[in-house]
């Protein structure tokens, strides 16, 4: 009985030490650079990034993007006038292309002007994958009549998946000028009976409106880069330097939300469940213009550039290439370094074996689909090191477009 | 058994903190009555070599010196088989740097245990850097402890595994002097002396030990030898100001030791072990350790009646500069991942290089750290009846500081074929930083009788405040301010004279380095639970103990003797972990004849450990770790035997050493992810001979049976554990 009641008295003892809270209390300060182990500052990888990775991308767009408006215009005249149509088309459908895959180099450094609000920025330019190739024909009908509902028609106010650069691959590289509309109605009855000088009039004028709000939303966008004291430029070369490698390092994770997930992902019915449900084929991106495997060549290359600082004229490996590569060194992750960069490569070296389009492959199911899987899992494991290693690392924030997705 | 004064066998008992009132007394009369009484042995004597039935709650295990002496080993890992609930790697084969971690803590360099000498930590900084790269010679101890459990609570900063406590030769009350001289093997040797003696109130030691070795592996294409050279002094005096029953002392222990050692971290292949395991490759040639450690230790003894204190004032400086391969340069695999694969076509070329097949590059880094542990501390021992209970209340309190100094470079080598090589450029400096800690420790335990309960409860509070500097980049650094209280709670209930029972529980605790910036996040915690048997009916003596261990947050950090390319010193967090097990220790003696004796004891520990989530580390013994994984270099059973026969002038032991399969990662997608070492079970045998009362001679042979296994891949490659080493010695003490 003795023994009984001290051994209970040790039991109660025991479970009522277990359930004392006796945490630890810490408290630190850390110096500006700690955890910094290389020859360069924070500061010094941000600047590089920003000014020899980024910015040039910026104004490879630009330039491009200028070169649009005058070809589109050019076209335009020449379908007013009905007037070699096509070498116009042909011109404006090759500006479409420079402007197209420079902007896919902007697609993989998205950095806050065009990714806060939801990407509000960044749909109004490139709303991809959100696409209705039905809508811009029906915005095409409602951009003539000008009115919508009845209301006066504002371009600015429609749908972000009828507008921007998917609705000038639409209007350009689409075959023949009828709808893409299963059924005909509103604004559309009698479309496909118009004449086709009518119907190219009529896709030509959205077509440049598309192109001026366009111009709008890419002036709006470089001005939040450049211009006064809150210039984007400035926040991020010259803010807290944790919050720019924070910010940067989200960017590198276009690789897994969208070159990953949507761009091969979807089409390989290997994505995420908020896949559309439309035939495979159609889920591929620039399906009009053929342009999927450039856009994706495109964002591997930005990618490399800017986890290895490499630029136009530095190669990854060079001392004065600051990127994350020298980064996770500099922490002593270099195999996650390591083994990102050769993913990379990897994938870089499979997508310059595919000779088919995308949409063919998966129509086909031909060798080169094989391919694009082999391009899909090389890339996975890069963007598997991105979402463990790097940012436990470098204690970047998982961003919330990669949080919580299948892999 | 060397003759030992009433002054040092209290000091000594004060210094291993058992703090039980010390009967020292001014005549030799009746220190001879006090020594005989068996309270004055449970000081020093604590487990299964008394005739007492030890009634506090608390693992604890005792190798007293004569256990140590009848095997003569000179390596930790080998005393230590007796001790259940050890998990051990071993590395060198010789235990130079040993590897031990208590009740599935892990081993690597000790560094989470406490490792004390005469009860003041004695591993280079405690607190900044517990990496014992240096470890006392254990030849030269006359008794190792082991405190698990709540038992360690009083031996921090780490109390998640237990303490480890190596104690020194004590001032001889007499005349004392000592000769050991041993020859062996590739070329060992060893010479252990010693002369003390008491005049009066002054008594003193000193004390020398040196031993060496050829090793046992060959270096391809070199003459270097693989062994190693470590020389050992210690000084000790006393003076005596006791009078009538105050007992008042002081004691000055100086000691200086010294290592070189050829040793490397890389290993080799498993192919090659196979064909020849003691083979170094030639890239290997001049990786060489040195070591200088020197301590000055100031201990003063105080006791009235019931009460007695123990105030030591320590200093500990060590200096070490370890040059070994340390890999190929920027983008080029990792050591270990050339020599688990080396015929792929990116690793042959680099293979080639360490093996001096090839010509090319390699980097030999050298590691030159200097480290100072500094400190006071007080322990005081009270008892007395309260509300006709009686108590014995133990408290102390410890103001510490330590820091290491790493001043990291690399050189860059060529090899060539053939094996020479040849230095290319000057050194490029790696790592140049400072981690410092500034600790108070405070504790405070009381234990209560009442009738047949033994009752132990005790908290133990620990204020860390530290500083990481980088020596190169004056605004990286890092100040932190850490303070936690641990508690504890045991019971021993005695069934009987001869056995009883115990329990406990108490909070485990592994402070993070100062480089460490965790404001954020747990550091390594645990709750540990334990409940055994203890028996002692002077024919068999025993303890039997089941252990939990719950682990909130399991950490470890990064080294390079974990062949990692993870940041050195960066700490990971494995999160929920427990581990279970059973430790069961018996002994005894059996009379054969009058004059023959039987002496034999089982040593047995089991162990379990499982994640308790999934996760992916960074950490090279980690990898993608999925719930249920258990933690690596923990055998699941190990069972030490030892048995031999004892007469008047002869004497004969064998030790058989089984160490279940160990794997060498816990999850998969990491360097040596699923691979196993294989189970092992060495005999080691010892013969002496006594010629006189005062002269003996011994032989002894380590790895009888000469089993050459795997014993680990780390840090860089497989490596053998020590072949058959044959030693023949003389002994003589006058």
């Amino acid at each position: 009985m003795k023994l009984r009641n001290t051994l209970s008295a040790i039991a109660i003892a025991a479970i009522s030490l277990s359930m004392v809270s006796c945490g630890e209390q810490t408290t630190s300060e850390a110096g500006p650079e700690y955890g910094l182990s290389a020859k360069f500052t924070e500061s010094e990888l941000i600047n590089h990034l920003v000014d020899n990775v980024v910015l040039p991308k910026h104004q490879a767009f630009t330039i491009a993007f200028k070169q649009q408006t005058t070809a589109i215009n050019n076209y335009c005249t020449a379908v007013t006038q009905n007037s070699q149509i096509d070498q116009a088309k042909q011109v404006a459908q090759q500006a479409f292309s420079n402007t197209f895959l420079a902007w896919q180099n902007i697609e993989a450094v998205q950095l806050e002007p065009l990714a806060k609000e939801f990407f509000a920025l960044r749909d109004k330019i490139y709303a991809w994958p959100s696409t209705a190739a039905c809508g811009v024909d029906q915005e095409v009908a409602f951009y003539h009549t000008g009115t919508v509902n009845g209301q006066p028609y504002q371009l600015s106010q429609r749908l972000k998946e009828r507008k921007g650069l998917f609705a000038q691959e639409y209007l350009l590289f689409k075959s023949g000028t009828e709808h893409s509309c299963r059924v005909e109605s509103g604004s559309l009855v009698g479309w496909n009976d118009l004449p086709e000088q009518t119907k190219l009039e009529r896709q030509c004028n959205y077509l440049q409106a598309v192109q001026m709000e366009l111009n709008d939303n890419v002036t709006a966008w470089q001005n939040s880069w450049q211009q006064g004291e809150s210039a984007y430029l400035n926040e991020i070369k010259q803010g807290d330097a944790k919050t720019a490698i924070n910010t940067l390092g989200q960017a590198l994770f276009y690789l897994d939300y969208q070159l990953k997930d949507f761009k091969l992902g979807c089409p390989l019915s290997v994505g995420p469940s908020t896949c559309p449900s439309t035939d495979r084929a159609e889920q591929v991106e620039a399906k009009y213009a053929k342009l999927s495997n450039q856009a994706i060549e495109q964002n591997l290359a930005t990618f490399q550039q800017l986890f290895t600082g490499a630029t136009d004229s530095l190669a990854g490996d060079d001392e004065d290439a600051l990127g994350f590569d020298d980064f996770l060194k500099a922490v002593g992750d270099e195999e996650t370094a390591n083994v990102i960069i050769k993913a990379v490569t990897d994938a870089q070296a499979t997508l310059a074996t595919i000779d088919s389009d995308f949409a063919t492959a998966i129509n086909s199911q031909n060798q080169d689909y094989a391919h694009y899987a082999t391009l899909h899992s090389q890339i996975k494991v890069a963007t598997d090191q991105l979402k463990t290693h790097f940012i436990t690392s470098l204690a970047v924030d998982l961003p919330d477009t990669s949080a919580g997705d299948n892999d | 058994m060397s003759k030992i004064s009433k002054v040092t066998l209290a000091v000594t008992t004060s210094l291993v903190g058992l703090n039980v009132p010390v009967y020292a007394a001014e005549s030799a009369e009746q220190t001879q009555q006090n020594s005989n009484d068996s309270r004055f042995h449970e000081r020093i004597q604590i487990l299964g070599a008394h005739d007492k039935l030890r009634t506090q709650g608390g693992a604890t295990s005792l190798v007293s010196e004569a256990e140590l002496e009848k095997f003569e080993f000179d390596d930790i890992n080998k005393i230590l088989a007796t001790v259940p609930g050890v998990n051990i790697r071993e590395e060198d084969g010789y235990g130079l740097r040993p590897n031990i971690g208590f009740r599935g803590a892990t081993p690597e360099r000790s560094k989470k245990i406490s490792l004390m000498e005469d009860g003041v930590l004695i591993s280079p900084a405690p607190y900044s850097a517990p990496s014992a790269y240096y470890f006392p010679m254990v030849s030269r101890m006359t008794a190792v402890e082991v405190f698990k459990g709540p038992a360690a609570i009083k031996y921090g900063p780490n109390t998640v595994a237990g303490a480890l406590n190596l104690v020194t030769r004590e001032v001889p009350d007499v005349q004392s002097t000592a000769l050991d001289i041993a020859y062996g093997s590739d070329q060992y040797g060893k010479i252990h002396a010693y002369h003390g003696n008491t005049n009066n109130h002054f008594g003193y030691l000193i004390e020398g030990l040196y031993t060496r070795a050829d090793g046992f592996k060959n270096i391809d294409f070199s003459e270097q030898t693989t062994g190693f050279e470590k020389s050992d002094v210690m000084i000790k005096f006393n003076y005596d100001f006791s009078q009538g029953k105050m007992k008042n002392f002081v004691e000055l222990k100086l000691a200086y030791a010294t290592e070189k050692s050829n040793e490397t971290y890389l290993g080799l292949t498993q192919q090659d072990l196979a064909v020849n395991p003691f083979r170094r490759y030639a890239a290997s040639q001049n990786d060489q350790m040195n070591w200088d450690h020197d301590t000055i230790q100031l201990t003063h003894y105080y006791e009235q009646d019931a009460f007695d204190i123990t105030t030591r004032i320590y200093q500990h400086n060590f200096s070490r500069d370890w040059a070994k391969v340390s890999g190929f340069g920027t983008n080029t695999p990792s050591l270990l991942d050339v020599l688990i694969n080396p015929i792929s076509e990116e690793n042959q070329s680099y293979y080639q290089i360490l093996a001096g097949s090839g010509d090319g590059q390699f980097v030999l880094g050298t590691n030159d750290r200097s480290y100072r542990s500094q400190g006071i501390q007080s322990d005081l021992g009270f008892s007395f009846s309260f509300i006709g209970l009686e108590h014995k209340l133990d408290a102390g309190i410890r103001l510490h500081q330590d820091y290491i100094n790493r001043d990291h470079f690399e050189e860059t080598y060529s090899m060539a074929v053939g094996g020479q090589v040849s230095n290319l450029n000057d050194k490029t400096f790696t790592t140049v930083n400072q981690e410092k800690s500034d600790a108070v420790s405070v504790y405070i335990q009381d234990t209560i009788s009442i009738d047949a309960l033994t009752l132990t409860a005790g908290v133990r509070g620990e204020f860390i405040d530290s500083k990481y500097t980088n020596g190169k980049n004056e605004l990286d650094y890092l100040k932190k301010d850490s303070r936690i209280w641990l508690p504890s709670i045991s019971a021993f209930y005695k069934l009987d004279e001869d056995y009883g029972v115990f329990a406990g529980v108490h909070q485990g605790y592994v402070p993070s380095s100062p480089q460490q910036n965790d404001e954020n996040v747990e550091a390594e915690k645990s709750i540990n639970y334990e409940v055994g048997f203890r028996f002692n009916n002077n024919q068999i003596n025993g303890e039997i103990v089941g252990f939990f261990n719950d682990y909130s947050n399991l950490k470890e950090s990064c080294s390079f003797s974990q062949s990692s390319n993870c940041q050195l010193d960066a700490d990971f967090n494995g999160g929920d972990v427990n581990v279970l097990g059973i430790e069961a220790h018996i002994a005894s003696r059996v009379n054969l004849t009058p004059s023959l004796d039987m002496p034999w004891s089982l040593t047995y520990s089991y162990i379990q450990s499982e994640f308790q989530q999934s996760f992916v580390s960074d950490y090279p013994q980690w990898g993608e770790v999925s719930k249920g994984d258990s933690m690596p270099y923990q055998p699941d059973h190990s069972l030490t035997l030892t048995t031999g026969l004892s007469a008047n002038d002869w004497a004969v032991n064998l030790q058989a050493k089984y160490t279940g399969e160990m794997q060498e990662a816990a999850g998969s997608g990491v360097n040596l992810s699923d691979h196993l070492i294989d189970a092992q079970t060495i005999f080691d045998l010892s013969a002496s001979y006594f010629i006189s009362s005062d002269q003996s001679v011994y032989l002894k042979v380590d790895n009888l049976t000469d089993e050459v296994n795997v014993i680990s891949s780390r840090p860089n490659g497989a490596r053998p554990g020590k072949p058959r080493m044959f030693v023949v010695g003389y002994k003589i003490s006058l």
